[in-house]
């Protein structure tokens, strides 16, 4: 595999029993738009019961192959089993897939500023500065949506993720995966209860000046319809497949 | 006929848990010591910044009980000996039994019986409790490695508080000796240091160091190993607390009389007529 700019693919397959129950093929890149993507993807369930939901953000999340009962899935970039490329690539790969999951925690002993700062203290540390600038930025973004009102006079990116509500801590993890400008960022059930964070994310990446993608589980979602309809996409049609994509120019 | 089976079937399924868990245990330690080594250049300085933080919790807030504990080993040993001394005008033995008990047995032993108490208790409850709140969930997401993030510094700040601990725990231990063999009478420290350094050999360094080196890393990796089995509720935590304690103490214990044997292996051949 390549540079990361080179990430062609991004197909996952997932099976109950020897029935394919879903597969994917998403591709970031498009001749039609220059310079850095963002897709927004987001689903909310793919079948009768929430553990399937469960399992493929297990499978997003921990990018390894999953295999527990009788559901198996098997992630591929480029065409190549995630678990035969090197683990540096892995790593990379990793960044370019953010999920904001309902299941997810910040670290309870950091503040909120350095849980968002810790993937580039790890990973990216050329890039601190940059993105300490553009973390600190975020206050008036939350400041305008009226987060951490409660706590006024106090600096909400100072706080600890127990000091937060949960909707909050969760609108954090969202502007962290938005940090790191993934080429993929997965919300789980962005349509159900959330919508407002979506934008607040949304909102956030769009001050980078970035390109936006959004896919859409399931376009008879009104929240969702909402979220799309009101900032992005006001004709976007629906679609009868589970993954659809329409691409656009922000 | 049939008790019997059941035995050999309950022995077997014991023997089967019992070495899953050892495998899970060398595992953790294995890919945290190494960690470092398959993902190069990845977070240096967070690394290093949670080592410390392990070395301030693990070694500096230890200091003063291990101090204390120390300073009363070495006063009853120093009273104990000035005693002998006394009511059977024999010679003064503090020094052998300084070398032989405190620097072979006591030192590793009941400093690593402390720093299981506090450290790795909190490790295993802390890891636990990152665990079930899904902590955990959300490092791997931003592709951190928890065997480097969370194993290595741990087994590494672990084992280089505990051995620090373990010089401490000697010199506060000669310490109490010196001031309770001091009561009503005068000995000289240089006196009782030279005693010491005279019988003091290469192999109890080596012993003191294989000790220190086996007993850091193996109560860290069993509590590291007992908080990341913690599935998803907080209600696991004192359970996993728990197993780290006992276990860890079993292993210490066990591991203790291996290193004896083997440091006394030479003497104990030729007593018992192997050589």
């Amino acid at each position: 595999m390549r540079s990361l700019e080179s990430l062609e693919s991004l197909n996952f397959t997932l099976q109950l029993g020897k029935e394919m129950v879903w597969q994917t093929n998403l591709t970031p890149s498009s001749s039609e738009i220059e310079g850095p993507r963002f897709n927004l993807i987001s689903w909310t369930s793919l079948g009768s019961t929430q553990l399937q939901q469960q399992r493929l953000f297990q499978i997003l999340s921990q990018l390894d192959e999953l295999s527990a009962a009788d559901i198996q899935a098997l992630p591929k970039v480029n065409g190549h089993e995630l678990r035969s490329l090197p683990v540096s690539v892995q790593k990379r790969v990793r960044l370019e897939i953010q999920c904001v999951g309902e299941c997810i925690g910040l670290l309870a002993n950091r503040t909120l500023r350095d849980n968002l700062l810790l993937p580039f203290r790890y990973h990216r540390p050329e890039q601190i500065q940059a993105a300490a600038l553009w973390i600190d930025g975020l206050r008036d973004s939350l400041a305008q949506w009226g987060t951490f009102s409660e706590k006024s006079g106090a600096n909400a990116l100072d706080l600890r993720p127990f000091d937060v509500t949960e909707a909050q801590r969760r609108l954090a993890l969202g502007f962290r995966a938005v940090a790191l400008q993934p080429l993929w960022l997965f919300v789980e059930s962005a349509d159900y209860y959330s919508d407002r964070q979506v934008l607040q994310m949304i909102d956030a990446y769009l001050a980078l000046k970035k390109h936006l993608e959004a896919i859409r589980s399931d376009s008879k979602k009104s929240a969702m319809n909402f979220v799309l309809d009101q900032n992005l996409y006001n004709q976007i049609q629906s679609d009868t497949v589970f993954w659809s994509q329409r691409k656009a120019v922000v | 006929m049939r008790a019997s089976i059941a035995t050999g079937l309950i022995f077997t399924s014991r023997f089967n848990a019992l070495w899953n868990w050892s495998s899970d245990v060398l595992q953790t330690l294995y890919l945290g010591l190494t960690s470092p080594v398959r993902l190069r250049n990845q977070g240096p300085r967070e690394i290093v910044s949670i080592i410390l933080q392990q070395i301030y919790f693990t070694g500096f807030q230890a200091l003063l009980p291990i101090c204390v504990l120390a300073f009363a080993v070495g006063g009853v040993i120093g009273f104990q000996s000035h005693m002998q001394e006394l009511l059977f005008a024999g010679e003064n033995w503090v020094e052998k039994v300084f070398v032989t008990v405190v620097l072979r047995e006591l030192a590793p032993l009941l400093t690593v019986i402390l720093v299981i108490a506090r450290s790795c208790t909190a490790i295993a409850a802390e890891l636990g409790s990152m665990k079930a709140h899904r902590e955990l969930k959300g490092l791997q997401l931003i592709g951190i490695d928890l065997n480097q993030f969370i194993a290595f510094p741990r087994l590494v700040g672990g084992w280089l508080s505990l051995a620090a601990l373990t010089i401490y725990f000697q010199f506060a231990a000669l310490f109490g000796a010196y001031v309770v063999m001091n009561i009503g009478r005068s000995y000289s420290l240089k006196t009782l240091v030279d005693h010491i350094f005279e019988l003091l050999r290469v192999g109890d360094l080596g012993l003191l160091l294989a000790k220190t080196t086996l007993f850091g890393l193996g109560a860290f990796a069993i509590a590291i190993q007992e908080g990341l089995s913690v599935q998803s509720s907080t209600h696991e935590v004192p359970q996993a607390t728990i197993r780290s304690v006992v276990r860890s103490f079993v292993f210490v214990f066990i591991a203790n009389i291996f290193l004896s044997l083997a440091f006394y292996w030479q003497t104990l051949a030729k007593v018992w007529g192997l050589q």
